[in-house]
């Protein structure tokens, strides 16, 4: 396995295979989809398949340097096939950082259509003023994460990236942000503080206050998993704020669903959340972006 | 009347024919309840949280269907008098299912019936609208019949029968019927009427987790928080999760290494890690038994914790001689690469004498103490069952979330097995009530735990849904069964 960058190589189990060949079924049983064979056009890959999923990707990508104020945000590009113009997603990390399974999301967007940018959010802040590379682990990265971040340069890395994407001469003049988790709440909080974005989809991640709320202009799209009370617990207030104020906040809750449900598909009802909320993130992408 | 109603109209007329007898006056009780009666709000919560071991089981009503019944048990060492729990409709509600799992806290085993969802040998779901009354009453004596040979149940007493609605609760003894309301205020009235009439009078299990989880739910209505499962920071008593596993294994003091066991006629060999506790002394054997996806970072920093533990970890590669040009698992390039190039290279009977090989392998070491048990997770938990039926000298199994072996190999076991598992598991989890009655039938040791909420590999992603609390629970059990049993 030399490949294995920072991300997790390892990730998740389950296949159902057990001695006796049962295979799942009934109440709760683990979804068809991400586990650790080849990833499904179409699909997220998962924990399992993201790293050869990017390793091997046919895509145009590279890493660019994008300036922010005087300083730059490390950032992963990939294009779609063909030179057709294209809307752009700016794809904004989980706990674990710009893993390969960030990196997965980005190639999927593209293979779907979009220039996609996953930045990231440590670049300079790693040892020796390094980026996520020169993290040894993700334990390490989930700390960088959580204590040297600062979410307004955060907003600011992903504004500047977005900005970057729009000015590519591929670009349409159309941007969206899909973020997980902590960067579910960064993409809500980019629906109401990026004035170039044009929706949002939200993965798991809280919203921000009232008053940042209602600055929303743009339809925002947020999925969540029922066994993941810390953050779907949050969804009914904010969607009761954001009808008061009149904006669009579509929602749903997939049952059986955890928290990461994206990245850890064989779990629980992961996957048949994972297939239809990717399935309406790239058919609310192609009615906004398009 | 006709013959054939729906049971959701039967069972409301049962329950409003209880209602309707007089309510027994509320007397002082003489007890202090350990449980209450449920909102209807909190039932989902309360299932959610609660600690005490739940699981619905599989009950055979024909040789080619099945019924389910949900069933709690409590916590307590000694057999327990069985409660059949019924609601107002035929299909168990959360709250029927949280007023069971309440009476189990006063030391009962309960039981909730569900006749109409009809399993058949393909392991295929359907649930019934309406069933003849006299075929319900046949599927209700077969869950009572299954209840009663529960290993927990005290199958010498005469289930008790209990209908549970918004407007009261009757329960029905061998000295006649008598009805409550359905109200906190009565609750202690009717505990206390029910030890009475069967003689209940537990000392329940002192339970630290429980009361934690009490308290949990308390201060924050609607949201359990896991006791562990931060990702980010491994737990010292705990194995490390997903996110932890690099480190865990980076930073590790112990000794560890690869060795290759050769295998009788075969020119492969079993490309083996093995990782010893600290300090000289001799102690116990865990043969480790890989996941699906081989032995990944997860599954060689859980050999680490066994060893952190106290004993010699010996995790084979089982995949050794399927990867590229003969390579073993670290040949291929990445995870799905690897489990697509073992994919049907190596068969059931081929991965018992690798582990054969590998458990006599490590009893001869140095500090070996002469004692040996397996632990597995998913396809590794299969496995280690199976183990246990192929090696008679074993002196533990450990399964986590694993199938099975057939009847015919599991009557072969010696040694206890310890089965952990999640419920949001399909079959995996269902299957477990079969495997208890199964393993009970042939007089073999098995405990097993059904962790609530709890999905399949909970060993491994802690952090998500309920996962931090079982492995919290699953964890230590797992030690202490070792150290039981490789002393």
């Amino acid at each position: 396995m030399k490949r294995c960058t920072v991300a997790v190589l390892s990730v998740a189990l389950a296949i159902p295979i057990v001695v006796g060949g049962q295979a799942p079924a009934g109440r709760g049983g683990r979804g068809a989809g991400g586990g650790p064979f080849a990833k499904v056009p179409g699909q997220l890959a998962s924990g399992w398949n993201a790293p050869s999923t990017v390793a091997r990707t046919t895509l145009r990508h590279e890493w660019v340097d994008i300036p922010v104020g005087s300083s730059t945000v490390h950032t992963w590009i990939e294009y779609p096939n063909g030179d057709a113009p294209a809307g752009v997603v700016v794809v904004m990390s989980y706990e674990a950082g710009l893993d390969d399974w960030i990196r997965s999301v980005a190639d999927e967007l593209a293979a779907s259509g979009f220039i996609a940018l996953a930045p990231d959010v440590l670049t300079g802040l790693g040892p020796n003023g390094g980026n996520y590379d020169a993290l040894r682990s993700p334990d390490e990265v989930i700390r960088a994460i959580r204590t040297r971040v600062v979410p307004e340069q955060a907003m600011r890395q992903y504004l500047a990236a977005a900005t970057y994407g729009a000015t590519l001469p591929r670009a349409n003049g159309r941007i969206g942000s899909v973020g997980f988790g902590p960067g579910g709440t960064f993409s809500f909080r980019f629906a109401a503080e990026a004035p170039v974005v044009h929706a949002a989809v939200v993965f798991y991640g809280v919203a921000p206050d009232d008053a940042t709320l209602r600055k929303i202009t743009v339809p925002v799209l947020g999925f969540y998993g029922e066994d993941d009370p810390a953050v779907t617990g949050t969804v009914a207030a904010t969607a009761a704020t954001l009808q008061r104020a009149g904006k669009s906040f579509e929602h749903r809750t997939y049952p059986g669903a955890t928290h990461h449900f994206g990245l850890i598909q064989v779990e629980g009802r992961n996957g048949p959340a994972t297939q239809d909320a990717w399935t309406r993130t790239l058919a609310f992408f192609k009615e906004h972006l398009q | 009347m006709s013959r054939t109603m729906t049971v959701v109209k039967a069972l409301t007329l049962v329950a409003v024919a209880g209602a309707s007898i007089a309510g027994r006056a509320p007397a002082r009780p003489a007890i202090t309840p350990h449980s209450t009666l449920p909102s209807v709000t909190g039932a989902k919560h309360l299932l959610n949280t609660t600690t005490r071991h739940r699981e619905w089981i599989v009950v055979p009503i024909s040789p080619d269907a099945s019924v389910l019944a949900w069933v709690v048990h409590p916590e307590r060492s000694d057999r327990a008098q069985v409660l059949v729990v019924r609601g107002e409709t035929a299909l168990p509600s959360d709250w029927t299912r949280a007023v069971s799992d309440q009476l189990s806290a006063e030391g009962y085993v309960t039981v909730v019936p569900d006749v109409l969802t009809e399993i058949d040998r393909q392991g295929n779901r359907q649930t019934r609208d309406a069933l003849d009354v006299s075929e319900i009453g046949r599927r209700d004596d077969a869950v009572r019949r299954a209840a009663l040979q529960l290993p927990d149940a005290d199958a010498t007493l005469r289930p008790v029968e209990l209908n549970v609605s918004a407007t009261g609760i009757s329960v029905e003894t061998r000295e006649g019927r008598e009805s409550f309301a359905a109200s906190a205020a009565a609750w202690p009235t009717l505990v206390q009427y029910l030890n009475e009439r069967t003689g209940n009078a537990p000392t329940l299990t002192d339970n630290p987790h429980a009361m934690h989880m009490a308290m949990v739910s308390q201060a924050s209505a609607g949201a359990a928080r896991p006791v562990a499962g931060d990702i980010g920071r491994k737990d010292p008593r705990l194995p490390a999760d997903y996110f932890m596993a690099r480190a865990t294994i980076r930073d590790s003091t112990l000794k560890a290494e690869w060795v290759d066991i050769p295998l009788e006629g075969d020119t492969v060999t079993l490309h083996t890690l093995v990782v010893y506790p600290a300090g000289a002394a001799r102690t116990g054997v865990v043969v480790v038994m890989q996941h699906g996806v081989g032995v990944d970072e997860w599954q060689r920093a859980l050999a680490y914790q066994i060893a952190e533990d106290g004993f010699i970890a010996v995790l084979p590669d089982l995949w050794s001689g399927t990867g590229p040009n003969g390579g073993n698992w670290d040949a291929s390039e990445f995870v799905d690469d690897a489990v697509r190039n073992a994919a049907g290279k190596v068969s059931p009977e081929e991965a018992m004498k690798r582990y054969t090989t590998a458990r006599e392998w490590a009893l001869k070491l140095p500090r070996a103490n002469g004692k040996s048990a397996s632990i597995g997770f998913c396809m590794g938990g299969g496995n280690s069952f199976r183990f246990a039926a192929e090696v008679p000298q074993l002196n533990g199994a450990v399964v986590y979330y694993g199938g099975a072996p057939p009847e015919a190999q599991m009557a072969r076991i010696q040694a206890p097995v310890l089965g952990l598992y999640g419920e949001n598991d399909g079959r995996m989890a269902d299957n477990v009530a079969e495997t208890r009655v199964t393993m009970a039938r042939l007089g073999k040791q098995y405990e097993a735990r059904v962790y609530a909420k709890t999905t399949h590999s909970f060993a491994m992603f802690q952090h998500i849904g309920t996962n931090a609390d079982a492995i919290a629970d699953a964890w230590p059990r797992t030690i202490e069964f070792f150290r039981r049993q490789l002393r």
